[in-house]
């Protein structure tokens, strides 16, 4: 990429070379969009809009303007260029993408764009001569411009370059997280150890400007890390690698009081790349049902696992867009596409209800929604109150949130390497916040049914010392409270604890992208706490 | 001690706190347990596998003990704080057991008046050995006469049990 005044990268690091390759090799034109947007933000152009498979591309995946303010265009392709996929399948999209306009409101579209062909592979010899040709005769006042593997994989490098600690354990780490099948559940713990580090969370006295360079690596390695997942179109775990990497740039963003500069179109990149990834689930789920979830005919004990691993991801997005105003969020109402989800949600500890209580807040705004949404909150009182509470004969009962999928599915077939002990007889997390729903939708009388049990319960939270920690995966400083509930309770009361919580407490970077929340929950469910679901409920109320 | 006491995991965080139903707060801060095992030169050529695990499980029976100790003084303090002590601290004996299930709360499974909860009895040996002596000298009367009083007591207790049920309630 040396056009344009970029500057020519000095490779020293041979394993980064190796690592970026290996990556960019193995992924498709989707897994090396969010860091190509990102070079070119950290390259001193703005983006515009960075879109994944639609049809109303235009030929152009993404747009950006130079410092000059030259719009530019850019097709992305994923692997070799030969000549029969150059007529069959990039040349039209090339005429259209040289040929149309930009559309975009901030783009004059009486000024020419710059046209790039971006592809990870190699253009073959017969196509430059023909891009040549064209270039002189049809193209002639709009060429086509492009860069290969070549181009990018320096870019790319050039970024990464004296970011990475230069540790063997950091380089083993990256290996070990990079180097997987991609069709599993990734180690989130790890993940997050590994972007904490490179983001250098810690680091109290970091430059602005070194932070931006921080968070453009980050979106370098989530994506190394991403692309075994993307490759393997294991979209659910692809989403949630990429929402930890955002959550933890809200993190510094909010601690460090860092201006929109240093930050924010990072995240328009990566929250497009969730948003876009998430879609292409709902897609593969809505076309086929969860048939793509499982790859091998071992994988069938799976199944309520790996439905449910999707589903959460899909509600997400459905309460994503509802909080958004997005109209697509509808489908969720759509005769031919309900049954689909029938039996999706599996019960394998508290986490599980997340997508029930997602649920919830879009159902009880939709006319004759009301009923399923109350109905659910219902169930998951049940179901707590038979699995925890005072007359449960299960051994451990519902795990707490902190324990993931992967843990249950380990629990479930022997494979936890130590026994496991642990007794959650009287106690919940998703109990209280759950109740208060129920309070705010007026159900009255369930809970004075239930009261009787429900005050033999502990509710469970864990409460940060410094809020905006709350993004964080582990806290270390901060308070696991049990709140003990009154035997004799007044319903005035409960009501009036309820309608508190509002989200007062949450990070204000956070609040500012109340869309991405939803995402957040799926991925850390155990942040799911009265003041979270207030705050939901309060906006989804609009 | 430990082994009774079901276990909860804490994933995050540097506290415990509890908010008691009449609104008292209490913060606790966690406790840090460890304990430590070395391997000499001279001991690795000639140590086998046994032997590394007794040194192991030293070390694991040292920091069950502290977190042991740990767990006592919490109670202790906390039984102190709420008054729940036998006046006049008297010898472990069939009276005292029966002053201090009077004190406490039963709870009963299933609701079920035949199946009371019974709380664990943590003695030091020689009050237990104590205590066994006494059960060895009583008369089979004395005997009946005391499982006749614990029954009335467990009789009282269900009453404040079913009491406390029908007390759980959402009011206006």
């Amino acid at each position: 990429m040396g056009a344009d005044g970029i500057k020519q990268p000095e490779t020293k690091d041979p394993f980064l070379q190796k690592a970026i390759e290996h990556w960019m090799d193995s992924a498709n034109e989707l897994g090396y969009q969010p860091f190509f947007c990102e070079w070119l933000v950290t390259n001193g152009y703005v983006l515009k809009y960075s879109i994944k498979n639609t049809h109303f591309e235009q030929g152009k995946d993404v747009v950006a303007v130079s410092g000059d303010g030259t719009p530019y265009a850019f097709q992305l392709k994923g692997g070799n260029i030969n000549l029969k996929k150059w007529r069959d399948e990039v040349k039209p999209e090339i005429d259209v993408l040289i040929g149309s306009a930009i559309q975009h409101p901030e783009i004059d579209k009486a000024r020419p764009h710059i046209s790039y062909l971006v592809t990870n592979g190699e253009i073959e010899d017969n196509v430059r001569v023909e891009i040549v040709a064209l270039n002189e005769k049809a193209w002639k006042d709009t060429p086509l411009h492009y860069w290969t593997r070549g181009d990018l994989l320096n870019g790319f490098q050039q970024m990464a370059e004296g970011i990475l600690p230069k540790d063997a354990e950091t380089y083993k780490k990256l290996i070990d997280l990079m180097f997987t099948e991609g069709t599993g559940f990734p180690e989130y713990s790890k993940v997050c150890g590994f972007l904490s580090e490179i983001l250098n969370l810690e680091n109290v006295s970091r430059a602005k400007e070194q932070r931006r360079r921080d968070v453009a690596a980050a979106v370098l390695y989530a994506n190394m890390i991403a692309g075994p997942y993307r490759a393997a179109k294991n979209h659910a775990s692809t989403v949630r690698i990429m929402v930890i990497l955002l959550s933890l740039i809200l993190h510094i963003a909010g601690k460090y009081n860092l201006e929109d500069k240093y930050w924010l179109k990072s995240y328009e990149i990566i929250w497009g790349d969730i948003y876009g990834t998430a879609k292409l689930l709902e897609q593969e789920v809505n076309t086929d049902g969860f048939d793509a979830s499982f790859t091998t005919p071992f994988d069938t004990e799976l199944i309520p696992f790996r439905k449910h691993s999707a589903t959460s991801i899909i509600y997400a997005l459905k309460l994503s867009q509802f909080i958004a105003k997005d109209d697509d969020w509808m489908s969720l109402l759509d005769p031919s596409i309900a049954p689909k989800y029938k039996q999706s949600v599996a019960v394998w500890g508290e986490a599980s209800f997340l997508p029930l209580v997602m649920l919830t807040l879009i159902l009880r705004r939709v006319t004759g929604g009301e009923v399923t949404a109350t109905n659910q909150m219902k169930i998951v009182v049940s179901q707590i109150l038979t699995m925890n509470g005072r007359h449960s004969k299960q051994k451990v009962g519902l795990v707490p949130p902190y324990f993931d999928l992967d843990f249950a599915v380990k629990a479930r077939y022997g494979m936890l390497e130590t026994e496991f002990e642990d007794n959650y007889k009287y106690h919940s997390y998703y109990l209280k916040p759950v109740i208060e729903t129920l309070a705010r939708l007026n159900q009255r009388d369930f809970l004075t049914e239930q009261w009787r049990e429900l005050s033999f319960m502990r509710f469970d939270e864990f409460v940060p010392t410094d809020p905006n920690d709350f993004l964080l995966w582990r806290i270390e400083k901060g308070e696991n409270r049990t709140t003990l509930p009154k035997k004799e309770k007044s319903w005035a009361e409960l009501v009036k604890e309820a309608e508190s919580f509002d989200g007062k407490t949450l990070p204000a970077t956070l609040k500012c992208f109340p869309e991405f929340l939803p995402f957040f929950l799926a991925t850390f469910p155990f942040r799911l706490t009265s003041e979270v679901l207030g705050y939901l409920y309060t906006v989804t109320d609009k | 001690m430990l082994s009774m006491v079901s276990g909860k995991t804490f994933h995050e965080g540097d506290s415990m706190g509890v908010v008691h139903e009449d609104g008292r707060y209490v913060l606790s801060p966690s406790h840090h347990a460890e304990s430590q095992f070395s391997v000499s030169r001279e001991e690795v050529l000639t140590m086998k596998p046994d032997d590394l695990m007794a040194k192991v499980s030293t070390a694991a029976e040292d920091m069950a003990g502290q977190m042991e100790r740990d767990l006592f003084q919490s109670l202790d303090e906390s039984i102190k704080e709420s008054g729940n002590t036998i006046p006049g601290n008297p010898e472990l004996s069939p009276e005292s057991i029966l002053i201090a299930l009077e004190m406490i709360t039963v709870d009963f499974e299933e609701d079920d008046r035949s199946k009371p909860v019974m709380p664990t009895l943590v003695t030091a040996p020689g009050a237990f050995e104590k205590l066994k002596e006494h059960e060895a000298k009583a008369t089979e009367e004395e005997k009946e006469e005391y499982k006749r009083r614990q029954e009335a007591i467990m009789d009282k207790k269900f009453k404040e049990h079913n009491a406390g049920l029908a007390s759980r309630k959402i009011v206006d």
